[in-house]
């Protein structure tokens, strides 16, 4: 057996001096531009976003436009820069994780990260209620000859508040699978810690 | 971007034998300990820019490998399990032993003692197998100098014991 442990060793060894660094780092270099750019492309068409409704909405001087389209289009670019600032700050989280702390203070990073509420969702629900009312808004003034006040605040509510909450089922669901088994993990070991 | 890349080859080339060490121990074969040693080499590669030599090298290098096998950006709890069979060079580091004591036997008691341990006694038990010092140690798992001497006297009279037990 000892004999089998020592070939086994001997071989990872020899395996491990033939990995090509050049091209491990190629690969690296190559990762960090591709995060870099998805970073930048992202943060692109959030502006182009927040741009287009502030011009659409706020700057417009068209006369037709009305006081509830302007704030509607106030929400949006509220909404819009919320949900970029939000973005770009979990994005930063999950890709920059920096392994070089202390496994204690991992542990705690990941124990943060991988809960189910984070901070982030007292902008991310600001948002959300902003884009609610922008909708509503616009949609009241398309259908109230048609339809009452309280008519068309239902329907936005139930198709609006039916999209997110797939939204919010399909999230609930991705991290009951793959983020809850880790964040129990990880405070089961923090326990250790604390024992 | 020239420097970061020497920087890294000169690093790598350093420690190699003490990133392999870490990966043996949580890898039950030669392909997951490939795997693992190029995670390793990624992640010290992603935390390379805050490297500010507050620590020393060989600590910076043990917490990465480390937190690369505990696998927290992955899904990969079953590293968590330690495979001494590749490090039976270091047992002598674990128990007190001569030449005539490595039986068969042995490595498997030792595993399955250390394998039901908790998993920070686990972290610590292998990196005093691989000859780190208690100063150390402290600082790659973030505990107390004395929490990690009387973590490691405990568990080496639970390791005593049961080979003991086992008559090894």
């Amino acid at each position: 057996m000892l004999l089998n442990c020592l070939t086994f060793k001997l071989k990872i060894m020899k395996n491990i001096e033939m990995m090509d660094l050049d091209t491990l780092i190629q690969n690296l270099q190559s990762t960090d531009a591709r995060y870099k750019k998805t970073v930048k492309i992202f943060q692109v068409v959030f502006f182009i976003f927040i741009f287009f409704y502030a011009g659409l909405f706020l700057v417009n001087p068209d006369p037709e436009i009305t006081i509830n389209d302007r704030i509607a289009g106030a929400c949006y670019v509220v909404a819009f820069t919320l949900f970029t600032l939000v973005f770009r700050k979990y994005y930063k989280k999950y890709k920059v994780i920096n392994y070089a702390e202390p496994v204690k203070k991992v542990l705690e990073d990941a124990e943060k990260r991988y809960r189910f509420w984070q901070k982030d969702i007292i902008p991310t629900a600001i948002g959300v209620i902003l884009i609610d009312a922008a909708t509503l808004l616009t949609t009241l003034q398309r259908f109230e000859d048609k339809w009452s006040f309280w008519q068309i605040f239902i329907v936005v509510q139930i198709v609006y508040f039916l999209a997110i909450g797939t939204g919010f089922t399909i999230g609930y669901i991705k991290w009951r699978v793959v983020n809850r088994p880790i964040w129990l993990n990880t405070k089961k070991i923090l326990q250790e810690f604390e024992d | 971007m020239k420097n970061k890349e020497s920087y890294f080859k000169q690093i790598v080339s350093e420690n190699e034998q003490r990133i392999s060490g870490i990966c043996r121990y949580y890898s039950s074969n030669e392909e997951d300990c490939q795997d693992m040693y190029q995670e390793v080499l990624i992640n010290i590669w992603k935390s390379l820019d805050s490297f500010r030599g507050e620590a020393q090298i060989s600590t910076w290098i043990y917490r990465v490998a480390v937190n690369t096998a505990l696998g927290f950006a992955n899904k990969e709890i079953r590293r968590q399990k330690v495979f001494l069979g590749q490090n039976d060079n270091h047992l002598k580091n674990l128990v007190d032993m001569d030449e005539n004591q490595k039986k068969e036997g042995l490595l498997q008691v030792l595993e399955n003692q250390i394998n039901q341990l908790s998993v920070i006694d686990k972290i610590i038990m292998t990196l005093v197998m691989e000859g780190v010092n208690h100063k150390e140690i402290a600082s790659v798992i973030g505990i107390t100098e004395p929490n990690v001497r009387v973590k490691i006297h405990r568990i080496k009279t639970e390791l005593k014991d049961a080979l003991k037990l086992s008559n090894i």
